[in-house]
């Protein structure tokens, strides 16, 4: 029981962290107010103390007020809980989030084009689709119509990459016909 | 009256212009497309399409996201009531009726409701709105900067309090929606907040990039955990829609009424928006309809309140932004967004500066509403079939338009960065039930909280009172206390009830 409620207050803690720790960074503005005047802490410090107030709350209501189930309860709604819980993935979510953080990381080494091509592949075989062929002609053109969209259309600036990816980028620009 | 009017015919001649009727087909279309696919909300596809507006002139580029804010109320109708997938969260409410009328027998009437239902709200909704913005304008001209903070502050206490879920939760969400607003430089006295030397900081976080991460990215990869596990969609007999008759409608006309006005307010509120409305007149009709005891076992009143107001809210949001710059709903906040990119500040003034572009917005928004009941009249099988198409191909394209509409916001990199950070953040709000919209109407409505209450204190020598001394402001103040406390009542009521 005090391990399940420990998981809920966990949140609540780390957001009092670090809502503490800009309260500290608040207190370091330089400025020079007109006396009486607020100064540019003052607003932040207000939204932090009232995040740390309702963090309080709940850690408080948490810990002292809040009745667990008991364990012969807890299981049966354990059991409940799984026959209507969707089945999760979380070795997918992981692969996703790093392979989004990668294209931002890498987007500007190997160029919109590039990266928008590997990236549309990949997360579409991460995402558990199979036909292969429907992959590469997503990621072909879904590629080249958003490089048209946005850089000849919209007048995006998007990544042209460094060398020799460049390359890629100004080939496939010089076939779209984009300056 | 007869000068509205009369800019209203000129509004609707200036519809007819090649580009803003190409840009009004077009948003329809695209809006209702939004409105089926469940893993695209109208907001994110709004915020999508706003990239794609940078070339244009103000007037076609508002009536494109117009057209997709008014139709996305729509387009998840289909969905909700045929398969019981809500294509937005708005259409939730339509599964309990909804859908229980299709299953017993009747999708075609259920259809035939939503349409009426969305035709009745988003019209009623749009001449409100005509017949209110000027004097609303006129009146928000003797609005000061304690008005504005009240009302901001009043718009973002109704999202907390108007949600479903923990109000803690919600509260925590909004105060770091509003401390994220404060990264940058302070606007009164130039001071850099939370930059840690990063100049792309220094410029302050975009709340596009926040609303891009949290409800794109976030929800893609919320999604993706799930492993993209499409919902078998059922054969269903017929994907026609029969519409009710007159008979039948005269016998619901309070509902219409009251669901369409009742909408148009929630839309009004700042923050709140058709997500809102559409729930809340759910339960309004099940607190007070005539029928409410039979409310969840497939009857009209169930498909009518709340798609009469979802839609109704489209007109009630506008009128904040137009007239006093202030977004009424997320929608209005991108599209907020791109006045301010092409140069055009939304407030009392743009009635004198814009009048044919406002009134041209207007227009299109009583065109867009029918378009879009005929679209979804006669195209609803191919709108149905988007179902069909793979999630995961979906929503790499979702997941490649927010990359480049985070890239284009700047033309920075850092934005992308920004953008992925908050898809993390806004997947993880979604595990331990933080919710999203507090946290970005908090990032968008935050340095006019700031600014006005800054303002404010300079101006009265500090005196905090003021805001509930000045008649306007302090009955909006007491609206927001109410709006806090109510919900707070009614919790302990039912603790205290359990005990």
């Amino acid at each position: 029981m005090a391990v399940e409620k420990l998981k809920k207050v966990v949140p609540y803690v780390l957001i009092l962290l670090v809502s503490l720790y800009f309260y500290y960074l608040a207190g370091q503005f330089r400025f020079s107010a007109k006396p009486g005047n607020l100064g540019p802490d003052f607003w932040p410090k207000l939204l932090l103390g009232l995040t740390m107030a309702a963090c309080l709350y709940e850690i408080i209501k948490t810990a002292f007020f809040l009745k667990m189930a008991s364990p012969k309860e807890a299981t049966e709604e354990k059991s409940a809980k799984v026959a209507t819980t969707k089945k999760t993935y979380p070795g997918l979510l992981v692969i996703g989030i790093v392979m989004t953080v990668a294209y931002a990381y890498f987007v500007t080494k190997l160029g919109f084009v590039l990266c928008t091509f590997l990236y549309f592949a990949l997360f579409m075989i991460v995402g558990r689709y199979r036909k292969i062929w429907a992959i590469l002609a997503n990621s072909v053109v879904g590629t080249l119509v958003l490089v048209v969209i946005f850089m000849k259309v919209v007048y995006v600036s998007l990544p042209l990459g460094q060398e020799p990816f460049s390359g890629v980028t100004f080939f496939v620009l010089k076939m779209l016909g984009i300056k | 009256m007869g000068d509205i009017l009369y800019n209203l015919l000129l509004g609707f001649v200036g519809c007819f212009q090649p580009m803003n009727l190409i840009l009004l087909v077009a948003g329809t279309i695209v809006g209702l497309v939004v409105g089926v696919l469940p893993g695209l909300t109208l907001v994110m596809g709004v915020v999508l399409a706003l990239p794609f507006t940078y070339p244009m002139e103000v007037t076609p580029a508002i009536v494109l996201l117009t057209a997709m804010y008014v139709t996305g109320t729509y387009g998840g109708a289909f969905t909700s009531i045929l398969f019981r997938i809500p294509g937005e969260p708005i259409h939730v409410p339509l599964l309990w009726d909804g859908y229980a009328m299709a299953r017993k027998g009747q999708p075609a009437k259920a259809l035939g409701w939503t349409l009426y239902a969305a035709l009745f709200g988003g019209l009623l909704s749009a001449a409100i709105m005509v017949t209110l913005s000027q004097p609303v304008a006129k009146f928000a001209l003797t609005f000061s900067t304690p008005e504005y903070f009240a009302i901001v502050l009043f718009g973002l206490t109704s999202v907390v309090s108007l949600g479903s879920g923990s109000m803690t939760n919600a509260f925590i969400s909004l105060f770091l929606g509003l401390l994220i607003s404060t990264v940058g430089v302070d606007p009164t006295y130039g001071t850099p907040r939370f930059a840690f030397g990063y100049p792309i900081l220094m410029d302050g976080i975009e709340f596009l990039t926040v609303m891009v991460g949290a409800y794109g990215v976030g929800e893609v990869l919320t999604r993706l955990g799930e492993g993209f596990t499409t919902v078998p969609v059922e054969k269903v007999a017929s994907m026609k829609t029969s519409l009710p008759g007159w008979k039948e409608l005269r016998g619901l006309k309070a509902v219409f009424l009251r669901s369409s006005i009742l909408g148009h307010i929630v839309g009004i509120v700042p923050g709140a928006g058709a997500t809102i409305a559409s729930f809340v007149t759910y339960g309004v009709e099940g607190q007070y309809g005539k029928r409410r005891k039979e409310l969840g076992t497939g009857i009209p009143e169930g498909i009518v309140a709340p798609q009469a107001a979802a839609t109704a809210s489209v007109g009630g949001a506008m009128i904040p932004l137009l007239t006093m710059g202030v977004p009424g709903s997320g929608a209005t906040a991108v599209m907020l967004g791109a006045f301010l990119l092409h140069g055009i500040q939304p407030g009392p003034q743009v009635f004198i500066t814009s009048a044919n572009m406002v009134y041209t917005v207007f227009a299109s928004l009583f065109i867009g509403i029918v378009l879009m009941c005929v679209v979804g009249y006669i195209a609803i099988k191919p709108l149905v079939k988007i179902l069909d198409f793979p999630e995961a191909v979906v929503s790499v394209y979702i997941m490649l338009l927010c990359f480049v509409g985070a890239l284009s916001i700047r033309n920075s990199i850092s934005d992308l960065w920004l953008m992925v950070a908050f898809g993390v953040v806004g997947y993880f709000f979604d595990r331990i039930k933080f919710p999203i919209a507090p946290l970005v109407l908090g990032t968008i409505l935050g340095p006019l909280a700031e600014t006005s209450f800054y303002t404010t204190m300079i101006s009265f020598q500090n005196d905090w009172t003021i805001f509930f001394r000045r008649p306007i402001s302090g009955v909006i103040m007491a609206l927001t206390v109410i709006a806090l406390v109510l919900p707070m009542l009614k919790t302990f009521r039912t603790v205290a009830r359990k005990r």
